[in-house]
C-alpha cells in the first residue's frame, strides 16, 4: 500500500515538474523517508568533507561523463561546484532520486527504466561501466558540506533543464519534529524546468552554497592555523612550542578576501606554478613528495607536508576511478627494472618468480583484465586534473641489499560453490599486485587499498586486513591494491569507508591477503639472500667501527632484515645542508645539535670532537630503527639529539 | 583599512555552527529585461566588441588557439555566450575566461540564475569548463593580497580585457581608498606587460560630471593642457575637434557636459598611454573604436562610452638612467598616442542615432538581442514591445 503511495506521488511529481515548462511555476514538494535510518543516513555520515566530494565524483562516474570539473573556491570554500557532463536526470529520475532516498535506482530494473543504468545489465552504465553506486544517497552526502544546495541536470535531446534547489532538515530524534503522516522529512526542494537551447548537451552540475562553518574551517585547515597563531603568540617561553606550517598549502584569507601572509611572508605555497597546466601542476604534486625524501625527510607524511586541502585532493584521487599518473602497473614492462612473482592461490603456496620477455607487459603473461579506467574520465580539481598518485618506478632504493623492487602479482576466483549463495553472497573475483620497495612514499601509501569498480572510499590499511605477524618493517615496505572484479560490494558499510570483517568475502580475502603477504615474505628474503652471497658483504660489515655496528645490529634486528643498513646520517654545517642529499640519509644542522655554547669549547680535541659525532650520529640510527625519530618533525629530532648531545658532553 | 581577522573569535559557543538562516530552499528569480538588453548595447557588443576582437584574431591567432578574457558578465553571461558563437566557433578558438559579478557571492540568491548560466556556457562546445565567474568586486584587483588578483594572475595574461562598467571609471576619489579603478587599471597593465602579442582593452564608462571625481577630473584636465603645451600636433587636433588650444579655451569646453565628457574620455586614454609608455619594454595603443549612446535621453551628448583600445607590446629597452649603453630607442610617443586617441574619440559612433537612421540595422540588432536573451532564457515575446515602450 506504502509503496503504491509512493509511485502515485513520484507520478504525480514527474507531472508537476514537466508542467513548470509550460506555466514557469515552480513545484515545491519536501524530501520525505518512511525509514528513520534513511533520514539519519541522509543527514551525513561521512567523517571527512572530501568523502562528499568523493561521492559525488563517483556519481558522475556512474553517469558516463568523460569530464567533471570542481571548483572549490580555495582558500574561502564559500561555494563549491561539481559539474559533469554526464548523462543528466530526466524529471522521472529526478522524482524517483527525491521520492526514494535511500532506494537507488542503480542495480535495479527501475534503473534500466529511467536509462540510468545500462538495458542489459542494470549492474552496468549505460556505457559499460560498472557501477560504484548503489544505495542512493550520494547526493545526500553533500549534508556534510551544506543546508543548501542546488542541483541543475540535463539529458540529451531534452529542449529543458531541470532545476532545483533543495534545503535540507537537521535530523533529530525529538519526537515533537521529526515525524509527520508515518514519514520522516528530510527536506524541502523547489523543481523547474528551464528552456535550453542546447538540446544536445547533457550534464548535472550540483552547486553547494552556504557550506557549513564547521566543514569550511576544516577545508582551511583552521585548526592547524590557529594552533600555530596561538604557539606564536605564548610568551610564557616554557610554553613554547614550535608548531611547523606545513609545507606546501594554498593559504588562507581573511572575510573580505584578502591572503593572510605567514610568517615566512608568503600568502600560500604551491608545488607548481601559474603557468602549469592543470596535468603538470598535478605532476608537480606528486612530485615534490616523493622529493621530500631528497631534504632528508626520509618519510615523508602527507600529513605533515600538505594541508587538508592538498590532502584531500590526494585522497580523493587515490579513491576515484582515474588512470595513474605514470600508467597501470599491469600495463608496464616490468622485465628491466623490477622482480615479478606470481602469488599461488593455495593455503601453503609460494610465490613464483616470473621470466618476463622484453616488451611484453604483465597483464598479457597473467591475463589481467583490470584497468585504471576504460573510457575517458578526465577529474579537473581546481588547478589541477587528477590522477592516481602512485608511482613504481625510478623509486629509492639505497640502504637495502635489493636495489629492485619485487612486484607479486594476484588473480583469484572464489565461487564459494559449497555454500548456496544465501550464505556466501556469490562469487569473489579480484586482481591484485603487492609492491615491495626499501621504502614506500609516502607513508600513507603503506597498507593494502581495496577498490570496488575502480573506488575506494577506505584507502590504504597499513594494517594489511589486521595482519598479526611482526614484520613491521617489511609491513612498511609494501604497497599494495586488491582490484574486486566480483562480490564483495557487500561487505563495503554504507560510508563506503570501512567494511564488515565478518562477511564471507572479507573473512576470504583477509586470508588470501596474508597468505600473500607470507608469500612475499619469503621471497624477499630469498632474493636478498642470493644477493648477499653475490656481494659479501659480511666482508664489508667487518669494516666498521665498534660504535657502527652497535647501531648496524639494532637496526637489523629490530628491521628482521639482514639484508638493510640503516640511513646515513650527517651533521652538516648549515650551507652544506642545502644541497641535495641521497634519498635515505638524514642530514642534520650542526648549529641545531650542537649549541653556540658547545661550538666555543675550544678545549675539545679533534678525536674528542670525532667520537661525538660518531656516537651522536649512532644514536640517530638506533633511535630510527625504532622508529622513533620518524615520529617526530624536524626541528624537534634536532632538539631530542641537541638534548642527548649535551647529556654526552657532561659525562665525558 | 585592517583585515578583519580570518576566524572570528566566538562570541558564542553556539555561533558559527549553522551556515543558513532559514530552512527554505531558493526559489526561481523572474527574469525582466533590462537596460542593457536594449539593441545599442548589442550594436557595440557586435559592431565593436566582436569586430575588434576578430580582428585582431585574425592578425595572430591567440596562443594554443585559446582565447583568454577577462571581464564583468552579468547573471546571464550574454556577452561570453555571443562571443563563442561569433568568434570562438567560426575561428575555432576555446574560451577561456575570468568573470568579476560582486553580486554573485556565494551566498547570495542571486547566485541561482548564474549558476544556470554558467552551467550552460559551460557546456557550450569551444568554452574551457575550468572558467569561472568569481563574486568579488574587480576593483578588488588593487590590491595584490586579494584573492581577485591571485585568481586573475592565474589565468592571465589575457587577449581581452572588457571593463564594461555601469557607472564612470573616474568615480572614485584618488586618495581616499585602495580599491579605486586607478589601481585596479594599474595592476592590470602590470599584469598584461608580460604579453608578447598586441591585446584587446575594451572600456566602457559614463563621462558625465556627475561620474567623475572632482579631483580626478582636475588631474586629467591638467594632462590635456600638457599635450597642449608641449605636443603641437595634439594642439592642432584638439583645435579642429572641440576647439581647444590653450588652458583658456579648455576651461571653456569644461563648462558643457559635453566637453567634459570630451576631455575626459582623451585624458583617460592618455593616461593608459603614459602608463604603458613606461613600462619597460614599452607598449604602443590605439584607439580602434569609440561607440557612444545616451543612457539620459535628455543629455546633449553620449554619457555613456565604450572604447577599444588595441595594446600592442614592443621590444624596445627604456634608456639606460645611468649611461653606460648609449643605444637611442625609438620609444613609443604619447604625443603621436594622444593624437590619435582625440581623433577617433572626437569622431565617436553614436549608437542611438545610428539606429534610428536605419530601421533595417536596428531590426537585425533586435534580432540578434532576442536571441541571445532567449539563449538566457528569457521569455522574449514581449521583448519587442519593451524595447519601444519603456
Amino acid at each position: 500500500m506504502l509503496e503504491k503511495q509512493k509511485s502515485d506521488s513520484e507520478k504525480s511529481l514527474v507531472l508537476d515538474i514537466q508542467r513548470s515548462e509550460k506555466d514557469g511555476q515552480v513545484v515545491s514538494t519536501t524530501l520525505k523517508t518512511d525509514e528513520r535510518v534513511i533520514a539519519r543516513v541522509t543527514d551525513g555520515i561521512y567523517r571527512q568533507p572530501g568523502s562528499a566530494l568523493r561521492e559525488l565524483i563517483s556519481n558522475a562516474y556512474d553517469a558516463d561523463a568523460t569530464r567533471v570539473v570542481i571548483k572549490s573556491d580555495p582558500p574561502r570554500f564559500e561555494r563549491i561546484s561539481i559539474e559533469d557532463d554526464g548523462l543528466g536526470m530526466t524529471p522521472e529520475t529526478l522524482a524517483h532520486m527525491l521520492t526514494h532516498i535511500g532506494g537507488s535506482a542503480k542495480r535495479q530494473e527501475i534503473g534500466q527504466e529511467l536509462g540510468i543504468t545500462n538495458s542489459q545489465d542494470p549492474y552496468i552504465s549505460p556505457s559499460g561501466r560498472k557501477l560504484i553506486g548503489k544505495i542512493g544517497i550520494g547526493i545526500f552526502s553533500v549534508a556534510q558540506l551544506t543546508h543548501t544546495f542546488q542541483i541543475i541536470t540535463k539529458t540529451k535531446g531534452d529542449a529543458f533543464r531541470t532545476v532545483a534547489t533543495v534545503a535540507l532538515k537537521q535530523y533529530s530524534e525529538n519526537k515533537s519534529t521529526n515525524k509527520t503522516d508515518g514519514e520522516y522529512e528530510s527536506g524541502k526542494v523547489n523543481i523547474w524546468r528551464e528552456k535550453a537551447k542546447d538540446v544536445d548537451t547533457q550534464g548535472t552540475t550540483i552547486v553547494l552554497t552556504n557550506i557549513r562553518p564547521q566543514a569550511r574551517d576544516t577545508l582551511r585547515s583552521k585548526e592547524i592555523w590557529q594552533a600555530i597563531e596561538q604557539s606564536e603568540n605564548t610568551i610564557i617561553v616554557d610554553e613554547h612550542q614550535s608548531i611547523e606550517p606545513p609545507k606546501f598549502h594554498i593559504g588562507r584569507v581573511d572575510s573580505i578576501g584578502h591572503y593572510i601572509k605567514n610568517f615566512d611572508g608568503q600568502n600560500k605555497n604551491l608545488p607548481w606554478e601559474n603557468s602549469d597546466n592543470s596535468e603538470m601542476a598535478f605532476q608537480k604534486l606528486v612530485q615534490c613528495v616523493w622529493d621530500e625524501t631528497k631534504y632528508s625527510n626520509p618519510n615523508p607524511q602527507l600529513e605533515k607536508i600538505f594541508d587538508y586541502y592538498l590532502q584531500m585532493i590526494w585522497q580523493i584521487s587515490l579513491s576515484i576511478p582515474l588512470p595513474y599518473i605514470e600508467g597501470h602497473l599491469f600495463d608496464m614492462d616490468l622485465s628491466e627494472w623490477a622482480e615479478s612473482f606470481q602469488i599461488a592461490n593455495e593455503p601453503k603456496g609460494a610465490a613464483k618468480l616470473l621470466q618476463l620477455k622484453s616488451g611484453t607487459p604483465i597483464r598479457d603473461v597473467l591475463n589481467l583484465e583490470e584497468d585504471s579506467i576504460k573510457n575517458k574520465f578526465d577529474v579537473f580539481f581546481d588547478d589541477l586534473k587528477l590522477f592516481r598518485p602512485i608511482k613504481y618506478r625510478n623509486l629509492p632504493t639505497a640502504g637495502h641489499a635489493i636495489k629492485k623492487p619485487l612486484v607479486f602479482f594476484g588473480k583469484c576466483r572464489e565461487e564459494f560453490n559449497n555454500f548456496s549463495f544465501d550464505l556466501s553472497g556469490g562469487p569473489l573475483d579480484f586482481e591484485a599486485y603487492l609492491f615491495w620497495t626499501p621504502k614506500i612514499v609516502p607513508t600513507e601509501h603503506r597498507g593494502s587499498l581495496i577498490r570496488i569498480n575502480g573506488a575506494s572510499g577506505t584507502l590504504f590499511d597499513s594494517s594489511f586486513m589486521r595482519y598479526q605477524v611482526s614484520e613491521q618493517t617489511r609491513l612498511r615496505q609494501i604497497t599494495c591494491e586488491i582490484y574486486i572484479h566480483e562480490g564483495f560490494d557487500s561487505a563495503l558499510n554504507i560510508d563506503r569507508e570501512s567494511f564488515n570483517y565478518a562477511h564471507p568475502h572479507s573473512v576470504f580475502l583477509t586470508r588470501w591477503l596474508h597468505s600473500a603477504l607470507r608469500q612475499l615474505a619469503t621471497a624477499q628474503k630469498r632474493v636478498a639472500s642470493e644477493i648477499r652471497t653475490q656481494n659479501r658483504v659480511e666482508q664489508k660489515r667487518q669494516n666498521l667501527g665498534e660504535i657502527q655496528q652497535i647501531a648496524l645490529e639494532v637496526w637489523q634486528e629490530q628491521n628482521n632484515d639482514v639484508d638493510s643498513t640503516p640511513p646515513t646520517v650527517s651533521i652538516e654545517n648549515e650551507k652544506a645542508q642545502q644541497k641535495l642529499i641521497s634519498d635515505t640519509d638524514i642530514s642534520f644542522n650542526r648549529a641545531a645539535i650542537i649549541s653556540p655554547r658547545n661550538l666555543k669549547q675550544a678545549a675539545k680535541t679533534r678525536v674528542q670532537q670525532t667520537l661525538l659525532d660518531e656516537k651522536i650520529k649512532a644514536i640517530a640510527q638506533v633511535l630510527s630503527s625504532f622508529g622513533l625519530l620518524d615520529t617526530l618533525s624536524k626541528s624537534k629530532q634536532e632538539r631530542l639529539l641537541k638534548a642527548i648531545y649535551q647529556i654526552l658532553e657532561t659525562s665525558e | 583599512m585592517d583585515p578583519k581577522p580570518v576566524f572570528n573569535s566566538e562570541e558564542s559557543l553556539a555561533s558559527d555552527i549553522i551556515g543558513v538562516k532559514e530552512y527554505l530552499p531558493e526559489t526561481r528569480k523572474k527574469k525582466d529585461f533590462l537596460p542593457w538588453h536594449r539593441p545599442r548595447k548589442q550594436f557595440v557588443r557586435h559592431m565593436q566588441w566582436v569586430e575588434q576582437i576578430n580582428k585582431m584574431v585574425d592578425e595572430i591567432m591567440p596562443e594554443n588557439n585559446v582565447l583568454k578574457y577577462l571581464g564583468l558578465p552579468g547573471d546571464d553571461l550574454l556577452d561570453l555566450r555571443y562571443f563563442h558563437q561569433n568568434i570562438c566557433e567560426p575561428k575555432n578558438l576555446q574560451l577561456k575566461f575570468l568573470g568579476f559579478n560582486k553580486e554573485a557571492s556565494p551566498d547570495s540568491n542571486e547566485r541561482s540564475e548564474l549558476n544556470i548560466s554558467l552551467d550552460e556556457v559551460c557546456k557550450l562546445k569551444r568554452v574551457d569548463p575550468t572558467s569561472d565567474v568569481i563574486g568579488f568586486d574587480i576593483c578588488q584587483l588593487a590590491n595584490a593580497d586579494s584573492m581577485a588578483w591571485s585568481k586573475s594572475v592565474q589565468m592571465g595574461p589575457y587577449d581581452v580585457i572588457n571593463i564594461d562598467l555601469c557607472d564612470g571609471f573616474g568615480k572614485h576619489p584618488p586618495d581616499k581608498f585602495q580599491e579605486t579603478h586607478y589601481n585596479t587599471m594599474m595592476q592590470l597593465m602590470t599584469l598584461q606587460a608580460r604579453r608578447v602579442n598586441p591585446w584587446l582593452l575594451l572600456l566602457t564608462t559614463r563621462t558625465g560630471p556627475e561620474h567623475i571625481d572632482h579631483q580626478v577630473f582636475s588631474t586629467l584636465k591638467n594632462l590635456y593642457n600638457g599635450n597642449l603645451e608641449s605636443c603641437d600636433g595634439f594642439k592642432s587636433a584638439s583645435n579642429d575637434a572641440f576647439k581647444i588650444n590653450d588652458i583658456e579655451s579648455l576651461e571653456k569646453a569644461c563648462e558643457s557636459k559635453k566637453g567634459i565628457s570630451d576631455v575626459f574620455l582623451v585624458s583617460l586614454c592618455k593616461w593608459m598611454a603614459s602608463i604603458i609608455a613606461d613600462q619597460n619594454p614599452p607598449a604602443k595603443m590605439e584607439v580602434k573604436s569609440a561607440i557612444g549612446y545616451k543612457v539620459d535621453p535628455k543629455e546633449d551628448h553620449q554619457d555613456i562610452v565604450s572604447l577599444a583600445i588595441r595594446i600592442q607590446p614592443t621590444l624596445v629597452a627604456q634608456p639606460d638612467k645611468i649611461g653606460l649603453a648609449r643605444q637611442s630607442p625609438l620609444l613609443p610617443k604619447e604625443c603621436s598616442m594622444a593624437i590619435q586617441a582625440l581623433n577617433r574619440i572626437s569622431k565617436q559612433r553614436d549608437a542611438d542615432q545610428i539606429l534610428l537612421d536605419d530601421p533595417e540595422l536596428m531590426k537585425k540588432m533586435i534580432l540578434m538581442s532576442s536571441s541571445l536573451l532567449e539563449e538566457a532564457r528569457y521569455d522574449i515575446d514581449g521583448f519587442e514591445t519593451w524595447i519601444y515602450n519603456s
